[in-house]
């Protein structure tokens, strides 16, 4: 279920643009189309638009949101179990898998790389099996 | 839903590629993964097809609860008409090629036909090419993959699963390589992908995969990976394993082991854990079927302890989605003269190192790095190739094959270096390495000898390091399979882990109160134990779920409730059961169209202890192997010849192949 652009578009082009898989086409000043067989759900695209021209694949309006406002991921390790589903679903790459808890040297755990790639698209929430994810916004 | 709904089809001799649509019907009835690959090359693999020829396909799987966000569901498929059986051919691997495939928006790949030049498959988010791999062709699976990964680092992490020179010169004990040293190694998959001069397929997706239920399925992951965070690693010494297992042959009954133990041993040691546990109990071959542990070298023990291993490990390993990580990285010293080098390489599994251990009666642990690393890049079947070598000094030592043939080689049990010259002949195809790199059956033709005693396979697989004769579930399931030899699917061993009485009443309770030495008979009631462990072992496979996580039992890991929360088809734990023997009944369907008879995958008379061997915990046992595997097919619905009889066939909804019993006598 991709992700639809409605005739609120004003043809700015800031999502095509941002749009980490190019997944969004349209001339300045005409309605931009979503192709649904390239669009991976981040809502990137919905967060950017100034105009509130994005619904998702379930019909609900999306609004825009300044990128202060984004939530990014924050890993629990007490609840973690290192399985990396989080690293390997991550469609921005911006998940690494490091040692960093003294008590399990061998095993490894999630931390954000690079907090600015991440577009806060909630996926690494949604695929962890123990929970262990929690959205918030990061401090400056 | 869970499924993508969609199939790529490759076509390599036209250079075509395209995508199809899978009715939801099909998924209804065979779920994905394995069921959907059973569906697909039953009905599309011409009769008597040629395995290495352009009309078998060959196709690459992931499962319906691969990246829905369930625990354990890391494990893919490689499927295909098996050049080293004669019949279905499939091979499981772990890594994360699954999620990866799975998001591009595909449940699964088919590749037929033959390429002229060497290419490999790209596949990003719904769109793939056909691309030269001129540049990879002749390079080992691990520089290959380093080398693709590389030059697609747009796609984030892509997957790859290649072949490496085994595969190249098809050898049909080659497997198809994925992450470095994970290997979907067993039918002899990567001598059908080299035959289709294919080197790799790299898939790098990112679309969302949505399970019905995400709520229902995300309360069954808190609750197991909470129990397993919560299970510290195993705090005894290794010892207490060696000792559990020398204890084990005098305990009369069937001991239930808590799924959260096994857990915390896997975590800590990982496969390696059973090594000298085996050794002790009798589950361990020894000299290519025919010794005892009498026969071992007094220091194998310590040699080969999971601690020795472990000490060589610098981090661990997870497939995608698990939380116990039996994987391991581990370093080892390449010595390239005055320059040794540092390198990473994967922890070997149990099956490896007692296949190149104890079978052998071999006691160094470096030769079993090394070897192991060097069938990993070449691809190779670590299983297979151990048996074959076994086979292959036994025919030295007892003459069968005259010395000349060996080019001056002297082998002799466990001399690890001889060992590791006949691997590196093997890979290279070398001389006696020729005639033996196609597994045993062929070097039985190859040498040109009479008498097949000394190879040790079911079916022309050659037998992994489980002995039938301690737990006989292994040798029925070595030999009823429509791929022989595997010991991933069922024993009564498993059956008691797997617990599936707690969901399905109507199944055998095997516990304290039953004594081992009832499994040995031939009884309807052990028949149902192994038809179920078949049944639900095709449920796994179809999920994309790993054996492991199924070994933990299911009040652990609720396999149906979770096929439930992600696909919503309203199905009970009885009726997931049915469509696991379905596909087992399509699997054996496609072994008949293929003309291979159930009969000729029984395993070889020296694992069902004829003769029966004189010491060890295996001593004086002969299986009842020919009652047991009628037994099962009773229980299953096929009759005295293996074939399904057209009632079940009506049963299990698989009346297109009701001819199949005539096809089968002609």
């Amino acid at each position: 279920m991709s992700f639809y652009i409605t005739d609120r578009c004003v043809g700015c082009t800031l999502c095509a643009k941002k749009c980490p898989e190019k997944a969004i086409s349209g001339f300045r000043k005409e309605r931009h189309l979503v192709d649904p067989s390239k669009c991976i759900d981040c809502g990137l695209c919905s967060k950017v638009c100034p105009s509130d021209a994005i619904i998702d694949g379930d019909g609900n309006q999306r609004r825009h949101l300044p990128k202060e406002e984004w939530k990014k991921p924050r890993f629990v390790l007490s609840l973690c179990v290192g399985c990396a589903a989080c690293h390997y679903d991550c469609p921005a790459s911006c998940i690494g898998m490091e040692a960093m808890n003294p008590e399990e040297p061998k095993t490894f755990f999630p931390f954000l790389t690079d907090p600015d790639a991440c577009s806060g698209c909630e996926r690494c929430r949604e695929i962890c099996p123990s929970g262990a994810v929690q959205m918030t916004i990061l401090p400056l | 839903m869970g499924w993508m709904g969609k199939i790529l089809r490759v076509d390599l001799t036209h250079g075509v590629i395209s995508e199809e649509a899978v009715p939801t019907a099909v998924y209804e009835k065979y779920l994905s993964g394995i069921g959907l690959a059973a569906y697909y090359l039953t009905k599309e693999i011409p009769k008597n097809c040629d395995p290495m020829g352009p009309n078998n396909i060959l196709g690459f799987v992931s499962g319906l609860l691969t990246g829905a966000g369930a625990l354990f569901a890391g494990r893919w498929l490689a499927v295909c008409k098996s050049p080293l059986t004669g019949g279905w051919g499939d091979a499981n691997c772990g890594g994360y090629f699954a999620p990866a495939l799975k998001r591009c928006g595909y449940d699964a790949i088919f590749v037929k036909g033959k390429a002229k030049q060497p290419v490999y498959v790209y596949v990003k988010n719904g769109a793939a090419s056909i691309e030269n791999a001129d540049h990879l062709w002749g390079l080992d699976a691990i520089e290959a993959e380093e080398r693709l990964i590389a030059s697609h680092a747009e796609s984030g992490k892509p997957a790859v699963a290649c072949i490496g020179t085994g595969g190249e010169s098809l050898s049909l004990i080659s497997g198809i390589c994925h992450d470095k040293g994970r290997i979907a190694a067993r039918s002899g998959v990567g001598a059908v992908m080299g035959s289709k001069k294919l080197k790799a397929i790299v898939v790098g997706g990112s679309k969302p995969i949505r399970p019905k239920y995400p709520d229902r399925l995300k309360e069954q992951t808190l609750r197991l990976s909470e129990q397993i965070k919560k299970q510290k690693v195993f705090f005894l010494p290794d010892r207490v394993l060696t000792w559990m297992g020398a204890i084990e042959p005098f305990i009369k009954n069937h001991q239930p082991i808590n799924g959260m133990l096994t857990a915390s041993v896997m975590k800590r040691w990982g496969t390696a854990a059973m090594t000298n546990m085996s050794l002790r109990n009798g589950d361990a071959p020894i000299k290519n079927w025919a010794g005892s542990p009498n026969e071992i070298a007094p220091d194998t023990y310590r040699a080969l302890s999971p601690a020795a291993i472990e000490s060589r490990e610098v981090k661990k390993y997870h497939c995608y989605a698990c939380p116990i990580g039996c994987g391991g990285i581990c370093e080892i010293t390449k010595d390239s003269g005055t320059n040794p080098q540092k390198l990473h390489t994967h922890k070997p599994e149990y099956e490896t190192i007692n296949s190149f251990g104890p079978l052998l009666l071999n006691s160094d642990v470096d030769s079993i790095f090394s070897i192991n690393d060097k069938l990993n890049r070449a691809g190779l079947d670590t299983i297979s190739v151990a048996g074959t070598i076994a086979f292959a000094i036994e025919c030295y030592q007892t003459g069968l094959v005259s010395k000349d043939r060996f080019e001056g080689l002297e082998l002799r049990w466990g001399d690890a270096e001889a060992i590791e010259t006949l691997c590196d002949k093997i890979i290279r195809r070398e001389g006696i390495g020729n005639l033996l790199a196609d597994g045993v059956r062929a070097a039985v033709r190859n040498l040109g000898l009479a008498s097949e005693d000394a190879a040790i396979h079911a079916g022309g697989q050659e037998l992994p390091a489980h002995d039938g004769r301690r737990d006989p579930g292994y040798a029925v399931h070595y030999s009823v399979e429509p791929t022989p030899g595997r010991h991933t699917v069922g024993s009564f061993q498993y059956y008691v882990s797997f617990c599936l009485w707690k969901r399905i009443p109507s199944l055998p309770v095997l516990g304290k109160r039953t004594p081992k030495s009832d499994s040995f008979k031939p009884s309807a009631e052990n028949a149902r134990c192994l038809v179920a462990c078949s049944a639900y072992k095709m449920v796994i496979d179809a999920s994309g779920l790993c054996l492991f996580g199924a070994l933990l039992g299911i009040d652990h890991l609720d396999t149906f409730a979770l096929l439930e929360a992600a696909a919503g088809l309203g199905y009970t734990p009885e009726e997931y059961m049915i469509i696991g023997r379905r596909i087992q009944t399509l699997r054996q369907i496609f072994n008949l169209r293929q003309g291979l008879r159930a009969t000729q995958n029984r395993q070889s008379d020296r694992a069902s202890g004829q003769p029966p061997l004189r010491y060890g915990p295996n001593k004086g046992k002969t299986l009842r192997l020919n009652e047991m595997i009628r037994a099962y097919w009773t229980e299953i619905g096929w009759d005295e010849e293996g074939v399904p009889t057209s009632e079940s066939l009506k049963q299990l909804g698989l009346e297109e192949f009701l001819d199949i019993g005539q096809e089968a006598g002609t």
